[in-house]
Protein backbone atom coordinates (compact mmCIF):
# COMPACT_ATOMS: atom_id res chain seq x y z
CA UNK A 1 0.00 0.00 0.00
CA UNK A 2 2.84 2.38 0.84
CA UNK A 3 4.34 1.52 -2.52
CA UNK A 4 1.23 2.35 -4.52
CA UNK A 5 0.65 5.61 -2.70
CA UNK A 6 4.34 6.43 -3.12
CA UNK A 7 4.01 5.88 -6.87
CA UNK A 8 0.90 8.04 -6.84
CA UNK A 9 2.83 10.80 -5.07
CA UNK A 10 5.53 10.56 -7.72
CA UNK A 11 2.83 10.89 -10.39
CA UNK A 12 1.65 13.97 -8.53
CA UNK A 13 5.18 15.39 -8.41
CA UNK A 14 5.50 14.81 -12.15
CA UNK A 15 2.57 17.10 -12.76
CA UNK A 16 4.80 19.92 -11.52
CA UNK A 17 3.78 22.23 -14.34
CA UNK A 18 0.20 22.00 -13.06
CA UNK A 19 0.76 22.63 -9.38
CA UNK A 20 3.48 25.22 -9.89
CA UNK A 21 1.06 27.09 -12.15
CA UNK A 22 -1.90 26.69 -9.80
CA UNK A 23 0.16 27.75 -6.79
CA UNK A 24 1.19 30.98 -8.48
CA UNK A 25 -2.35 31.43 -9.67
CA UNK A 26 -3.62 31.14 -6.06
CA UNK A 27 -1.21 33.82 -4.87
CA UNK A 28 -1.95 36.12 -7.80
CA UNK A 29 -5.67 35.68 -7.46
CA UNK A 30 -5.70 36.61 -3.81
CA UNK A 31 -4.01 39.92 -4.46
CA UNK A 32 -5.10 40.62 -8.00
CA UNK A 33 -7.00 43.79 -7.39
CA UNK A 34 -4.67 45.42 -4.89
CA UNK A 35 -1.84 47.76 -5.83
CA UNK A 36 0.77 46.31 -3.50
CA UNK A 37 -0.12 42.80 -4.58
CA UNK A 38 1.55 39.97 -2.70
CA UNK A 39 3.67 42.53 -0.82
CA UNK A 40 0.65 42.87 1.47
CA UNK A 41 1.81 39.59 2.96
CA UNK A 42 5.19 41.13 3.70
CA UNK A 43 3.67 44.28 5.13
CA UNK A 44 1.33 42.37 7.45
CA UNK A 45 4.21 40.27 8.74
CA UNK A 46 6.38 43.35 9.19
CA UNK A 47 3.74 44.99 11.37
CA UNK A 48 3.24 41.81 13.38
CA UNK A 49 6.97 41.35 13.95
CA UNK A 50 7.33 45.02 14.94
CA UNK A 51 4.53 44.88 17.49
CA UNK A 52 5.66 41.55 18.95
CA UNK A 53 9.24 42.76 19.26
CA UNK A 54 8.25 45.95 21.06
CA UNK A 55 6.01 44.14 23.53
CA UNK A 56 7.76 40.85 24.13
CA UNK A 57 11.34 42.11 24.31
CA UNK A 58 10.10 44.25 27.20
CA UNK A 59 8.10 41.43 28.78
CA UNK A 60 11.02 39.03 28.62
CA UNK A 61 13.47 41.82 29.57
CA UNK A 62 15.61 41.13 26.52
CA UNK A 63 17.80 43.52 24.61
CA UNK A 64 15.71 44.58 21.63
CA UNK A 65 18.69 44.18 19.27
CA UNK A 66 19.14 40.52 20.06
CA UNK A 67 15.39 39.91 20.32
CA UNK A 68 14.37 41.39 16.95
CA UNK A 69 16.18 38.90 14.66
CA UNK A 70 15.00 36.05 16.86
CA UNK A 71 11.36 37.11 16.74
CA UNK A 72 11.45 38.01 13.05
CA UNK A 73 12.90 34.65 12.00
CA UNK A 74 10.68 32.78 14.44
CA UNK A 75 7.45 34.41 13.29
CA UNK A 76 8.26 34.06 9.59
CA UNK A 77 9.07 30.35 9.97
CA UNK A 78 6.03 29.80 12.17
CA UNK A 79 3.73 31.53 9.68
CA UNK A 80 4.93 29.03 7.08
CA UNK A 81 4.38 26.07 9.40
CA UNK A 82 0.96 27.22 10.61
CA UNK A 83 -0.15 28.06 7.08
CA UNK A 84 0.68 24.61 5.77
CA UNK A 85 -0.99 22.89 8.71
CA UNK A 86 -4.22 24.87 8.90
CA UNK A 87 -4.66 25.08 5.14
CA UNK A 88 -3.57 21.46 4.87
CA UNK A 89 -6.73 20.40 6.67
CA UNK A 90 -8.86 21.87 3.89
CA UNK A 91 -6.66 20.55 1.14
CA UNK A 92 -9.06 18.07 -0.42
CA UNK A 93 -12.25 19.67 0.87
CA UNK A 94 -11.70 22.91 -1.06
CA UNK A 95 -10.54 20.99 -4.12
CA UNK A 96 -13.71 18.89 -4.14
CA UNK A 97 -15.08 20.22 -7.46
CA UNK A 98 -11.72 19.73 -9.14
CA UNK A 99 -11.40 16.23 -7.76
CA UNK A 100 -14.80 15.28 -9.17
CA UNK A 101 -14.21 16.89 -12.55
CA UNK A 102 -10.63 16.18 -13.58
CA UNK A 103 -8.75 12.93 -13.30
CA UNK A 104 -5.36 13.79 -11.79
CA UNK A 105 -3.24 12.36 -8.98
CA UNK A 106 -4.72 13.76 -5.78
CA UNK A 107 -1.30 14.57 -4.33
CA UNK A 108 -1.21 17.43 -6.86
CA UNK A 109 -3.42 19.36 -4.45
CA UNK A 110 -0.98 18.84 -1.59
CA UNK A 111 1.99 20.03 -3.65
CA UNK A 112 -0.01 23.02 -4.85
CA UNK A 113 -0.70 24.06 -1.27
CA UNK A 114 2.91 23.64 -0.12
CA UNK A 115 4.10 25.64 -3.12
CA UNK A 116 1.60 28.45 -2.43
CA UNK A 117 2.72 28.63 1.19
CA UNK A 118 6.37 28.56 0.12
CA UNK A 119 5.74 31.57 -2.11
CA UNK A 120 4.23 33.43 0.86
CA UNK A 121 7.22 32.38 2.94
CA UNK A 122 9.65 33.78 0.35
CA UNK A 123 7.76 37.08 0.47
CA UNK A 124 8.02 37.10 4.24
CA UNK A 125 11.74 36.47 4.05
CA UNK A 126 12.06 40.18 3.19
CA UNK A 127 11.04 40.91 6.79
CA UNK A 128 13.84 38.64 7.99
CA UNK A 129 16.38 40.50 5.86
CA UNK A 130 15.15 43.84 7.22
CA UNK A 131 15.44 42.61 10.81
CA UNK A 132 18.89 41.09 10.25
CA UNK A 133 20.12 44.20 8.44
CA UNK A 134 18.79 46.50 11.15
CA UNK A 135 20.61 44.59 13.88
CA UNK A 136 23.82 44.11 11.92
CA UNK A 137 23.73 40.35 11.40
CA UNK A 138 25.16 39.64 7.99
CA UNK A 139 25.85 36.68 5.81
CA UNK A 140 28.16 34.02 7.22
CA UNK A 141 29.07 30.47 6.17
CA UNK A 142 26.46 29.09 8.58
CA UNK A 143 23.76 30.94 6.65
CA UNK A 144 24.22 28.44 3.82
CA UNK A 145 22.72 25.78 6.09
CA UNK A 146 19.43 27.60 5.60
CA UNK A 147 18.97 25.82 2.26
CA UNK A 148 19.06 22.18 3.42
CA UNK A 149 17.10 23.26 6.49
CA UNK A 150 14.22 24.83 4.56
CA UNK A 151 14.17 21.79 2.27
CA UNK A 152 13.82 19.48 5.28
CA UNK A 153 11.16 21.67 6.86
CA UNK A 154 9.16 21.71 3.60
CA UNK A 155 9.47 17.94 3.36
CA UNK A 156 8.00 17.65 6.84
CA UNK A 157 5.20 20.11 6.19
CA UNK A 158 4.27 18.24 3.01
CA UNK A 159 3.57 15.01 4.86
CA UNK A 160 1.65 16.87 7.57
CA UNK A 161 -0.53 18.59 4.97
CA UNK A 162 -1.18 15.31 3.14
CA UNK A 163 -2.00 13.46 6.36
CA UNK A 164 -4.25 16.20 7.76
CA UNK A 165 -5.89 16.67 4.37
CA UNK A 166 -6.92 13.01 4.20
CA UNK A 167 -8.06 12.89 7.82
CA UNK A 168 -10.08 16.09 7.45
CA UNK A 169 -11.79 14.88 4.29
CA UNK A 170 -13.07 11.89 6.28
CA UNK A 171 -13.57 13.53 9.67
CA UNK A 172 -14.97 17.01 9.30
CA UNK A 173 -14.25 18.07 12.88
CA UNK A 174 -10.53 17.59 12.25
CA UNK A 175 -9.93 21.16 10.94
CA UNK A 176 -11.63 22.54 14.05
CA UNK A 177 -9.53 20.36 16.36
CA UNK A 178 -6.32 21.38 14.60
CA UNK A 179 -7.32 25.04 14.56
CA UNK A 180 -7.88 25.04 18.31
CA UNK A 181 -4.54 23.33 18.97
CA UNK A 182 -2.47 25.58 16.77
CA UNK A 183 -2.58 28.70 18.96
CA UNK A 184 -1.49 26.73 21.98
CA UNK A 185 1.26 25.19 19.94
CA UNK A 186 2.46 28.66 18.95
CA UNK A 187 2.87 29.55 22.62
CA UNK A 188 4.59 26.28 23.52
CA UNK A 189 7.06 26.49 20.66
CA UNK A 190 10.14 28.72 20.84
CA UNK A 191 8.94 31.24 18.29
CA UNK A 192 9.06 34.40 20.38
CA UNK A 193 11.51 32.91 22.85
CA UNK A 194 14.49 30.59 23.06
CA UNK A 195 14.96 27.44 25.07
CA UNK A 196 17.54 29.28 27.20
CA UNK A 197 14.80 31.67 28.43
CA UNK A 198 13.25 28.79 30.36
CA UNK A 199 14.57 27.67 33.73
CA UNK A 200 16.33 24.26 33.32
CA UNK A 201 13.56 22.34 35.09
CA UNK A 202 10.99 23.62 32.56
CA UNK A 203 13.02 23.17 29.39
CA UNK A 204 11.57 19.70 28.78
CA UNK A 205 8.47 21.39 27.35
CA UNK A 206 10.52 22.70 24.47
CA UNK A 207 12.56 19.53 24.03
CA UNK A 208 9.46 17.32 23.86
CA UNK A 209 7.76 19.57 21.32
CA UNK A 210 8.66 18.43 17.79
CA UNK A 211 7.93 21.88 16.44
CA UNK A 212 10.85 23.25 18.44
CA UNK A 213 13.20 21.44 16.08
CA UNK A 214 11.28 22.47 12.98
CA UNK A 215 11.52 26.15 13.93
CA UNK A 216 15.10 26.07 15.17
CA UNK A 217 16.55 24.22 12.18
CA UNK A 218 15.60 27.13 9.92
CA UNK A 219 15.92 29.96 12.39
CA UNK A 220 19.44 29.23 13.65
CA UNK A 221 21.17 29.39 10.24
CA UNK A 222 19.38 32.66 9.49
CA UNK A 223 20.89 34.29 12.57
CA UNK A 224 24.27 32.77 11.77
CA UNK A 225 24.38 29.71 14.03
CA UNK A 226 24.78 26.11 12.84
CA UNK A 227 21.97 23.87 14.20
CA UNK A 228 23.28 21.04 16.38
CA UNK A 229 23.47 17.46 15.18
CA UNK A 230 20.48 16.54 17.37
CA UNK A 231 18.24 19.03 15.59
CA UNK A 232 19.14 17.62 12.17
CA UNK A 233 18.61 14.07 13.42
CA UNK A 234 15.18 14.79 14.91
CA UNK A 235 13.95 16.62 11.82
CA UNK A 236 15.21 13.87 9.51
CA UNK A 237 13.59 11.18 11.63
CA UNK A 238 10.32 13.13 11.67
CA UNK A 239 10.38 13.32 7.89
CA UNK A 240 10.94 9.58 7.55
CA UNK A 241 8.34 8.48 10.09
CA UNK A 242 5.89 11.16 9.02
CA UNK A 243 6.03 10.26 5.35
CA UNK A 244 5.50 6.60 6.16
CA UNK A 245 2.44 7.53 8.20
CA UNK A 246 1.11 9.93 5.57
CA UNK A 247 1.60 7.47 2.71
CA UNK A 248 -0.08 4.72 4.69
CA UNK A 249 -3.07 6.94 5.46
CA UNK A 250 -3.23 8.29 1.93
CA UNK A 251 -2.90 4.79 0.52
CA UNK A 252 -5.89 3.59 2.51
CA UNK A 253 -7.98 6.60 1.55
CA UNK A 254 -6.83 7.25 -2.02
CA UNK A 255 -9.52 5.27 -3.79
CA UNK A 256 -12.24 6.60 -1.51
CA UNK A 257 -11.33 10.28 -1.28
CA UNK A 258 -13.46 11.24 -4.29
CA UNK A 259 -16.51 9.82 -2.50
CA UNK A 260 -15.76 11.69 0.71
CA UNK A 261 -15.29 15.23 -0.55
CA UNK B 1 -5.71 0.63 -29.52
CA UNK B 2 -8.28 2.30 -27.32
CA UNK B 3 -10.77 0.18 -25.48
CA UNK B 4 -12.76 0.04 -22.26
CA UNK B 5 -13.62 -3.17 -20.54
CA UNK B 6 -15.67 -3.60 -17.39
CA UNK B 7 -16.02 -6.90 -15.59
CA UNK B 8 -18.50 -7.20 -12.76
CA UNK B 9 -17.90 -3.52 -12.14
CA UNK B 10 -19.45 -2.32 -8.93
CA UNK B 11 -19.41 0.94 -7.05
CA UNK B 12 -20.67 1.26 -3.55
CA UNK B 13 -20.05 4.32 -1.51
CA UNK B 14 -20.88 5.46 1.96
CA UNK B 15 -23.07 8.43 2.64
CA UNK B 16 -21.47 9.73 5.77
CA UNK B 17 -23.83 11.31 8.23
CA UNK B 18 -22.58 14.15 10.35
CA UNK B 19 -22.09 11.76 13.23
CA UNK B 20 -19.89 9.39 11.21
CA UNK B 21 -18.00 12.43 9.98
CA UNK B 22 -16.92 13.34 13.48
CA UNK B 23 -13.59 12.06 14.72
CA UNK B 24 -14.70 12.63 18.31
CA UNK B 25 -17.81 10.49 17.86
CA UNK B 26 -15.90 7.78 16.02
CA UNK B 27 -13.34 7.48 18.79
CA UNK B 28 -15.99 7.66 21.52
CA UNK B 29 -18.11 4.96 19.89
CA UNK B 30 -15.02 2.75 19.78
CA UNK B 31 -14.26 3.18 23.44
CA UNK B 32 -17.86 2.64 24.49
CA UNK B 33 -17.67 -0.68 22.67
CA UNK B 34 -20.97 -1.00 20.84
CA UNK B 35 -23.06 0.38 23.65
CA UNK B 36 -24.48 2.91 21.25
CA UNK B 37 -26.93 0.69 19.45
CA UNK B 38 -27.61 1.10 15.76
CA UNK B 39 -24.42 3.02 15.20
CA UNK B 40 -24.09 1.27 11.85
CA UNK B 41 -27.29 2.93 10.74
CA UNK B 42 -25.34 6.18 10.47
CA UNK B 43 -23.27 4.58 7.81
CA UNK B 44 -25.49 4.20 4.77
CA UNK B 45 -24.01 2.43 1.77
CA UNK B 46 -25.25 3.37 -1.66
CA UNK B 47 -24.92 0.80 -4.40
CA UNK B 48 -24.44 3.12 -7.36
CA UNK B 49 -23.31 0.51 -9.88
CA UNK B 50 -23.85 -3.21 -9.66
CA UNK B 51 -22.11 -5.94 -11.65
CA UNK B 52 -21.71 -4.11 -14.94
CA UNK B 53 -20.15 -5.98 -17.85
CA UNK B 54 -19.41 -4.27 -21.14
CA UNK B 55 -16.69 -3.60 -23.65
CA UNK B 56 -16.29 -0.44 -25.75
CA UNK B 57 -14.32 -0.58 -29.01
CA UNK B 58 -13.06 2.16 -31.31
CA UNK B 59 -15.97 3.46 -33.34
CA UNK B 60 -18.43 3.01 -30.49
CA UNK B 61 -20.70 5.98 -29.85
CA UNK B 62 -22.26 4.99 -26.57
CA UNK B 63 -25.25 6.68 -24.95
CA UNK B 64 -25.91 6.15 -21.26
CA UNK B 65 -29.66 6.17 -20.81
CA UNK B 66 -31.50 6.20 -17.52
CA UNK B 67 -33.35 8.23 -14.90
CA UNK B 68 -31.73 10.69 -12.58
CA UNK B 69 -29.76 8.67 -10.09
CA UNK B 70 -29.58 5.58 -12.27
CA UNK B 71 -25.78 5.66 -12.20
CA UNK B 72 -24.92 7.47 -15.45
CA UNK B 73 -22.70 10.13 -13.91
CA UNK B 74 -21.12 7.64 -11.53
CA UNK B 75 -20.22 5.40 -14.47
CA UNK B 76 -18.72 8.34 -16.34
CA UNK B 77 -16.61 9.20 -13.30
CA UNK B 78 -15.42 5.61 -13.05
CA UNK B 79 -14.44 5.69 -16.73
CA UNK B 80 -12.59 8.95 -16.11
CA UNK B 81 -10.63 7.37 -13.25
CA UNK B 82 -12.11 9.74 -10.68
CA UNK B 83 -14.13 7.12 -8.81
CA UNK B 84 -12.45 3.82 -8.14
CA UNK B 85 -14.53 0.64 -8.45
CA UNK B 86 -15.26 -1.08 -5.16
CA UNK B 87 -15.94 -4.40 -6.89
CA UNK B 88 -14.86 -5.96 -10.17
CA UNK B 89 -12.44 -4.35 -12.58
CA UNK B 90 -12.37 -1.63 -15.17
CA UNK B 91 -9.67 -1.46 -17.80
CA UNK B 92 -9.29 1.74 -19.75
CA UNK B 93 -6.68 1.96 -22.45
CA UNK B 94 -6.18 5.27 -24.20
CA UNK B 95 -6.15 8.94 -23.39
CA UNK B 96 -9.36 9.96 -21.64
CA UNK B 97 -10.97 13.39 -21.77
CA UNK B 98 -13.88 14.23 -19.51
CA UNK B 99 -16.37 16.98 -20.38
CA UNK B 100 -18.54 17.07 -17.30
CA UNK B 101 -19.19 20.66 -16.37
CA UNK B 102 -17.99 23.02 -19.05
CA UNK B 103 -17.80 25.98 -16.68
CA UNK B 104 -15.56 24.04 -14.33
CA UNK B 105 -12.41 25.71 -13.05
CA UNK B 106 -13.12 29.07 -14.63
CA UNK B 107 -11.71 31.91 -12.59
CA UNK B 108 -13.80 35.04 -13.05
CA UNK B 109 -10.97 37.38 -12.07
CA UNK B 110 -8.60 35.92 -14.63
CA UNK B 111 -8.61 36.94 -18.29
CA UNK B 112 -9.97 34.78 -21.07
CA UNK B 113 -6.45 33.83 -22.11
CA UNK B 114 -5.47 32.89 -18.57
CA UNK B 115 -8.56 30.72 -18.29
CA UNK B 116 -7.64 28.86 -21.45
CA UNK B 117 -4.19 28.16 -20.03
CA UNK B 118 -5.63 27.24 -16.62
CA UNK B 119 -7.92 24.60 -18.08
CA UNK B 120 -5.23 23.26 -20.39
CA UNK B 121 -2.91 22.79 -17.41
CA UNK B 122 -5.61 20.85 -15.58
CA UNK B 123 -5.98 18.58 -18.57
CA UNK B 124 -2.22 18.10 -18.82
CA UNK B 125 -1.88 19.59 -22.28
CA UNK B 126 1.74 20.43 -23.21
CA UNK B 127 2.78 24.04 -23.67
CA UNK B 128 3.25 23.88 -27.44
CA UNK B 129 -0.25 22.54 -27.90
CA UNK B 130 -1.66 25.24 -25.61
CA UNK B 131 -0.36 28.03 -27.84
CA UNK B 132 -1.94 26.42 -30.88
CA UNK B 133 -5.18 26.01 -28.96
CA UNK B 134 -5.32 29.61 -27.83
CA UNK B 135 -5.43 30.81 -31.44
CA UNK B 136 -7.97 28.22 -32.38
CA UNK B 137 -10.23 29.06 -29.43
CA UNK B 138 -9.91 32.80 -29.98
CA UNK B 139 -10.91 32.20 -33.58
CA UNK B 140 -13.90 30.05 -32.70
CA UNK B 141 -15.36 32.18 -29.90
CA UNK B 142 -15.17 35.50 -31.80
CA UNK B 143 -14.35 37.10 -28.46
CA UNK B 144 -11.40 39.00 -29.95
CA UNK B 145 -10.12 41.74 -27.66
CA UNK B 146 -12.32 40.46 -24.86
CA UNK B 147 -9.94 37.57 -24.27
CA UNK B 148 -7.57 40.06 -22.65
CA UNK B 149 -10.24 41.10 -20.15
CA UNK B 150 -11.18 39.35 -16.90
CA UNK B 151 -14.14 37.12 -17.58
CA UNK B 152 -16.19 38.80 -14.88
CA UNK B 153 -16.72 41.54 -17.50
CA UNK B 154 -18.29 39.01 -19.88
CA UNK B 155 -21.98 38.42 -20.42
CA UNK B 156 -23.32 35.00 -19.44
CA UNK B 157 -23.42 34.00 -23.09
CA UNK B 158 -19.83 35.00 -23.69
CA UNK B 159 -18.65 33.02 -20.67
CA UNK B 160 -20.61 30.00 -21.83
CA UNK B 161 -19.08 30.28 -25.30
CA UNK B 162 -15.57 30.45 -23.92
CA UNK B 163 -16.17 27.55 -21.54
CA UNK B 164 -17.61 25.47 -24.35
CA UNK B 165 -14.76 26.28 -26.71
CA UNK B 166 -12.14 25.43 -24.10
CA UNK B 167 -13.68 22.14 -23.05
CA UNK B 168 -14.25 20.99 -26.61
CA UNK B 169 -10.70 21.73 -27.75
CA UNK B 170 -9.42 18.46 -26.33
CA UNK B 171 -8.04 15.50 -28.23
CA UNK B 172 -8.59 12.09 -26.74
CA UNK B 173 -9.05 8.42 -27.53
CA UNK B 174 -11.95 8.14 -25.15
CA UNK B 175 -14.29 11.09 -24.81
CA UNK B 176 -16.73 11.26 -21.91
CA UNK B 177 -19.54 13.81 -22.09
CA UNK B 178 -22.01 14.50 -19.32
CA UNK B 179 -25.01 16.67 -19.98
CA UNK B 180 -24.70 20.35 -19.41
CA UNK B 181 -22.10 20.79 -22.08
CA UNK B 182 -24.10 23.33 -23.99
CA UNK B 183 -23.39 26.83 -25.16
CA UNK B 184 -24.85 30.29 -25.41
CA UNK B 185 -27.47 31.77 -27.68
CA UNK B 186 -29.32 30.18 -30.58
CA UNK B 187 -27.04 31.65 -33.23
CA UNK B 188 -24.09 30.08 -31.50
CA UNK B 189 -25.82 26.74 -31.04
CA UNK B 190 -25.48 25.72 -34.68
CA UNK B 191 -21.78 26.50 -34.59
CA UNK B 192 -21.44 24.72 -31.25
CA UNK B 193 -23.15 21.58 -32.48
CA UNK B 194 -20.88 21.49 -35.50
CA UNK B 195 -17.87 21.71 -33.22
CA UNK B 196 -19.22 19.01 -30.94
CA UNK B 197 -19.81 16.80 -33.98
CA UNK B 198 -16.19 17.35 -35.10
CA UNK B 199 -14.93 16.49 -31.66
CA UNK B 200 -17.00 13.31 -31.59
CA UNK B 201 -15.86 12.41 -35.11
CA UNK B 202 -12.20 12.59 -34.18
CA UNK B 203 -12.55 10.62 -30.92
CA UNK B 204 -12.39 6.83 -31.36
CA UNK B 205 -14.67 6.10 -28.41
CA UNK B 206 -17.40 8.43 -27.16
CA UNK B 207 -19.56 7.92 -24.08
CA UNK B 208 -22.40 10.36 -23.77
CA UNK B 209 -24.92 10.82 -20.96
CA UNK B 210 -27.85 13.08 -21.71
CA UNK B 211 -31.60 13.31 -21.27
CA UNK B 212 -31.94 15.04 -24.61
CA UNK B 213 -33.11 12.19 -26.85
CA UNK B 214 -32.67 14.11 -30.08
CA UNK B 215 -29.01 14.90 -29.41
CA UNK B 216 -28.36 11.35 -28.29
CA UNK B 217 -30.00 9.87 -31.39
CA UNK B 218 -27.96 12.24 -33.59
CA UNK B 219 -24.64 11.35 -32.07
CA UNK B 220 -24.85 7.83 -30.72
CA UNK B 221 -25.16 4.36 -32.19
CA UNK B 222 -25.16 2.20 -29.10
CA UNK B 223 -27.23 2.56 -25.97
CA UNK B 224 -26.71 1.31 -22.43
CA UNK B 225 -29.82 1.51 -20.29
CA UNK B 226 -29.15 1.83 -16.59
CA UNK B 227 -31.65 1.42 -13.82
CA UNK B 228 -30.65 1.81 -10.16
CA UNK B 229 -27.10 0.87 -10.98
CA UNK B 230 -27.93 -2.20 -13.05
CA UNK B 231 -27.28 -2.53 -16.74
CA UNK B 232 -30.59 -3.69 -18.16
CA UNK B 233 -30.00 -3.25 -21.87
CA UNK B 234 -26.98 -2.91 -24.14
CA UNK B 235 -27.55 -2.63 -27.88
CA UNK B 236 -28.49 -0.30 -30.74
CA UNK B 237 -29.58 3.11 -29.51
CA UNK B 238 -33.10 2.97 -31.00
CA UNK B 239 -33.86 -0.32 -29.28
CA UNK B 240 -32.31 0.97 -26.09
CA UNK B 241 -34.80 3.82 -26.10
CA UNK B 242 -37.63 1.40 -26.79
CA UNK B 243 -36.54 -0.59 -23.74
CA UNK B 244 -36.22 2.56 -21.69
CA UNK B 245 -39.70 3.70 -22.71
CA UNK B 246 -41.27 0.42 -21.60
CA UNK B 247 -39.67 0.86 -18.19
CA UNK B 248 -40.81 4.45 -17.93
CA UNK B 249 -44.23 3.38 -19.20
CA UNK B 250 -44.38 0.61 -16.63
CA UNK B 251 -43.50 3.09 -13.93
CA UNK B 252 -46.27 5.43 -15.07
CA UNK B 253 -48.97 2.78 -15.19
Amino acid sequence: MIKSSFLDSLEGLKRADLWLFLGWHDVKQRYRRSTLGPLWITLATLLFVGAMTLVYSALFRQDIRSFLPLAACGIVVWTFIAGCISEGCNLFITASTTIKQVPAPLTVHAFRLIWTQLIYFLHNLIVVFIALGATGIFFSLETLLFFPAIALLTLNLAWMALFLGVMSARFRDMPLIVQSLITGLFMATPVLWQISYLPPERQWIAYLNPFTYLVEIVRLPLIGIAPSFNIWAVVLAMAAIGWALALLTYGRARTRLAYWV
Amino acid sequence: MAYVEARDLGVQYPVLTSSARSLKNTILSRTTGGRIAGNKAHFIQIRALDHLNFRFHPGDRVALIGHNGSGKSTLLRVLAGIYHPTAGTIQVSGRVAALFDSAFGMDIDATGYENIILRAKYLGIPRSEINRQIEEIADFTDLGEFLQMPIRTYSAGMTARLAFAISTSVNADILLIDEGVGAGDAAFMAKANKRLQELIDRSPIVVFASHDQKTVRDFCTRGLVLQSGNLIYDGPVEEAYAQYDTIVGAALR
